[in-house]
């Protein structure tokens, strides 16, 4: 095989198992996989749900 | 970080506001309710970056709605260090009406008089000074359009962040104002929050308020019977209510200067309303500007100037040789404008996209490619499998965008609140308000915002039905299965015309909608239709950059997907058909023996009544994983096509001649499939009703499931896809190849639904 | 005279002097500014006759004839 083949069979592979895990960790996340662009169809929901996640924790370190 | 949240009635301007002060593109329209979720942004010009978050409207703080509650309780319950209270100095009264509302909660605030701009432009005037001074709030005159006033708001709001406010309330003077003081006093002893906001929610009876604070319930009913008004008895709702207009009318509406002091003024949208919402003509006008739409978008012969003025083809002029093609450079360029017919503008850039740009490109790829001395399979993986499947769904960008920039212009004008105003009647039939018309619209984009937008809609059963029937309304992604196949149709069978195949496609989508709604209506959500108040925004010239922020977002959006998911998808389907069972690399002529068709080809059956299943033969599974890789994403399913037509047209004995595989429509490809399998025009058909009303795509799917709340309504709902699609379809294709099974199939509905009808007659009668 | 408000004639306006009916609907109808002593304009009727549209508080606002009943006024 030429190296050029293997390196195709790598970056497939990788191309596949990253959109692959990428929506596996968003789903972990409670994240919905929201496939249009949340930011153009006044939703939001992955976006504001993420960072909401991320200012809990700020203020839980906060001490108030 | 400090917090500032957006607050204000539906319309205002908030989203704009937003937008100019983060530099987010967030999504803006002309219609009350396209913010149905908090979100976040930083503006960086303070001495501190400020977080700002975009709430979505409210006409008061007594929620109505599921996204009007969000609102609510971020300002309770969030605490932000200021709220920022647009005000739309041209809708003065209704939006103060709210203002009252939050000055009763213990939260520093500024009020930004919002559409300056336009009110001066009608000859009014406002005194913001005097309005500080009454109100005892900061007051900022700003054009969030136009970007004037925003730093001295952000300045103001960040000097009020410093400062603690208590709450105060314009009740003060009424009738009512010593038993909110007593409940006041009372809740204070409790350590309660808000005191005073509490207090006045609780003697309002406020749904929310009363539920939380059940303890302090008696005490109040104490206080209540020590009360008695003239006018309105023990209403306290409407007291309350009319204490604040009095107030406000009173005290504040004269900071406001009319130019005319005629009380009901005519402005210019209600000149163009008289038209544009006729009595007779509303409807007729609604349907004209629907088909221009799809005129401007699909038409090969644009306003039939081709046919009117009997224009000559490419080659009678001479242009196109003997082997059809185009004798220069420039007449190709010609052939994307113009054949016989203008084109119009949707399919001009369709041409442009496709024949100039990524047909050159991708075919200069591919020949790349093949000439670089990689073996077969590499080829065919780069060729086939990647370039084929991501091209063919990348083509179809043009006319989605082209779609999409008329809704756009539609919602950015202001004209979709009145198609909710025109078609309201229609719509409670079919046991919805008129309000459940915009999140159907939204779906013809994309079912997801379509199905977030439902949160408009007060009535949970409502909200379930629309979202179920939402992916009937065929979304952009859905687009290039219809004009693909529609195309290979007319090409391959040369019977009908795509274009009225494909309206023919769009418009069984609406009926399966209204059916649908219909009898979900009269079984399993049965209830009261909905009230339908709703504010109509006053007409607006869409706004050009915002217009290009929706097309270019909506471009980003599709592009990364072609590249995400699609190009995986498309790369595990060629895997799984140039590999048998035991990792042999198999050529294209055997996708017969791949895994792909081991496992399809036992589903194969159970399509066999939709009439693409058992009777297409050997390589009718084809279909099958289209239809199943159409379930991740609808994108899947022209890209699988391309995939797989290239081996089709490998298949030893295949006779098609003149046919260009690589074409970047899908067409050809279509073509090939319908010549191996020789698949019928009903079951092609079929197969198109069965991809647009099945299970849309993992997205809208995890969307539904957020929005429905419940786990059985979500599982019903995924039922739901499967049964209609799995029945409309097999309709359709039993009727296409029999048509005396129309008769079984309209004997068949009627019969579900008289029983319907009879059922709940005597459900009724028994009541 | 009073009548409510779902048996004005285009172009007939008003003053609101009850609004009775269910509780969700009375509380949207008094938020949008349908409350006692506000002026009321009706502008249009629906191309099918039923919403209506009005003019309160120098908006336009859209309700169904049965929304419109919960309103009485009188009439100018």
């Amino acid at each position: 095989m030429k190296l050029i083949e293997i390196l195709l069979i790598i970056v497939a592979a990788a191309i596949v198992v990253s959109v692959a895990a990428v929506a596996v960790i968003n789903r972990k996340k409670g994240r919905n996989s929201c496939g249009c662009d949340c930011s153009s169809c006044g939703c939001n929901c992955c976006a504001s749900k993420t960072r909401e996640a991320k200012s809990d924790d700020e203020t839980k370190k906060l001490p108030q | 970080m400090i917090k500032f949240a957006l607050a204000g009635n539906p319309n205002c301007g908030k989203t704009t506001l937003f937008n100019s002060l983060t530099g987010s593109t967030a999504h803006v329209g002309n219609w009350p309710g396209v913010t149905v979720d908090k979100r976040e942004g930083i503006y960086k010009k303070c001495e501190e970056p400020v977080s700002v978050i975009d709430l979505p409207g409210i006409y008061s703080l007594s929620p109505y709605t599921p996204e009007e509650v969000i609102a609510r309780k971020y300002i309770l319950d969030e605490k932000p260090d200021c709220v920022i209270n647009i005000v739309d100095a041209t809708n003065l009264e209704r939006n103060l009406y709210l203002t009252t509302q939050i000055m009763e909660i213990d939260v520093p605030m500024v009020i930004a008089l919002n559409m300056i701009d336009a009110l001066e432009k009608a000859g009014d005037k406002i005194d913001a000074k005097e309005l500080e001074k009454r109100l005892n709030i900061p007051v900022v005159k700003i054009s969030a359009l136009k970007e004037q006033g925003l730093d001295e708001l952000m300045k103001r709001a960040y000097e009020a962040s410093k400062i603690e406010r208590k709450g105060e309330t314009v009740l003060g003077e009424s009738a009512l104002k010593h038993l909110i003081g007593d409940v006041r006093i009372a809740l204070s002893g409790q350590n309660v929050e808000n005191p005073l906001f509490h207090a006045v929610k609780l003697v309002e009876g406020d749904e929310l308020e009363v539920s939380a604070h059940k303890e302090t319930l008696p005490m109040i009913d104490e206080f209540k019977k020590t009360f008695k008004d003239d006018v309105f008895g023990t209403d306290f709702e409407a007291l309350i209510a009319d204490g604040r207009y009095k107030y406000i009318s009173g005290k504040f509406s004269p900071v406001l200067k009319r130019k005319s002091e005629a009380k009901f003024v005519e402005s210019r949208s209600d000149k163009a309303d008289k038209v544009i919402t006729h009595r007779v003509w509303g409807i007729p006008i609604f349907l004209l500007v629907l088909f221009a739409i799809f005129h401007l978008t699909f038409s090969e012969n644009f306003l039939y100037l081709g046919s009117i003025f009997n224009l000559p083809t490419l080659e009678d002029a001479g242009l196109i040789n003997a082997e059809g093609e185009a004798i220069n450079y420039g007449v190709r360029w010609l052939a994307c404008i113009y054949d016989g017919a203008v084109y119009s503008p949707g399919v001009i850039f369709n041409n442009i996209w496709n024949d100039m740009i990524v047909g050159e490109l991708f075919g200069f790829i591919q020949g790349g490619v093949e000439n670089s001395g990689m073996s077969e399979w590499a080829t065919g993986l780069i060729n086939n499998g990647i370039i084929d499947g991501v091209s063919s769904v990348l083509s179809f960008l043009p006319w989605i965008l082209t779609l999409f920039l008329f809704f756009s212009i539609l919602e950015d004008s202001g004209y979709m609140a009145r198609i909710a105003f025109i078609l309201d009647k229609m719509f409670r039939k079919f046991g919805l308000s008129g309000r459940a018309f915009m999140p159907m619209i939204m779906g013809f984009g994309c079912s997801v915002p379509a199905i977030i937008n439902t949160r408009t809609l007060a009535d949970e059963k409502e909200r379930t039905a629309t979202i179920r029937v939402i992916p009937f309304f065929s979304c952009g992604a859905k687009l290039p299965i219809l004009t693909a196949i529609a195309g290979g149709i007319v090409a391959y069978f040369g019977v009908g015309n795509a274009d009225i195949i494909t309206y023919g496609m769009y418009l069984l989508g609406i009926l399966t909608a209204v059916l649908s709604v219909l009898i979900m209506r009269g079984t399993t959500l049965k209830g009261e239709t909905p009230p339908f108040i709703m504010e109509l925004p006053a007409y607006h010239a869409p706004q050009f950059k915002n217009l290009m922020l929706h097309l270019w977002d909506k471009t980003k959006h599709f592009v990364k997907k072609a590249f995400t998911i699609i190009i995986a998808s498309t790369i595990v389907i060629w895997v799984l058909t140039h590999f048998s069972f035991n990792w042999k690399y198999l050529a294209d002529e055997q996708i017969n023996q791949s895994i792909m068709a081991g496992i399809s080809q036992l589903f194969q059956p159970i399509f066999t009544p939709l009439g693409f299943g058992s009777q297409l033969g050997e390589y009718g599974w084809v279909f099958v994983v289209g239809a199943i890789a159409g379930l991740i994403a609808k994108e899947n399913v022209i890209a699988t096509f391309a995939t797989l037509g290239a081996c089709l047209v490998a298949v030893a004995g295949l006779d098609i001649t003149g046919l260009d595989i690589n074409s970047e429509d899908g067409i050809d490809a279509v073509r090939a499939m319908i010549q191996v399998t020789g698949i019928g025009v009903p079951g092609l058909i079929a197969y198109i009703a069965f991809n647009m009303t099945t299970i849309p795509c993992f997205a809208a799917v995890a969307t539904a499931k957020a929005e429905l709340g419940s786990k059985s309504r979500y599982k019903l709902t995924l039922l739901f896809w499967l049964l209609t699609s799995y029945i409309v379809s097999s309709l359709v294709y039993t009727v296409g190849s029999w048509p005396w099974c129309a008769v079984l199939w309209a004997a068949a509905l009627a019969g579900v639904i008289a029983f319907i009808v009879v059922r709940n007659k005597n459900v009724k009668i028994k009541e | 005279m009073n009548k409510p408000l779902n048996e004005f004639k285009v172009g007939e306006s008003g003053i609101v002097k009850s609004v009775s009916g269910e509780g969700k609907i009375k509380r949207r109808l008094f938020d949008m500014g349908i409350t006692n002593g506000a002026e009321i304009l009706l502008r249009k009727k629906a191309p099918l006759g039923d919403p209506i549209e009005i003019t309160v508080r120098n908006y336009e606002l859209t309700l169904r004839k049965t929304e419109a009943a919960c309103v009485n006024m009188e009439v100018k």
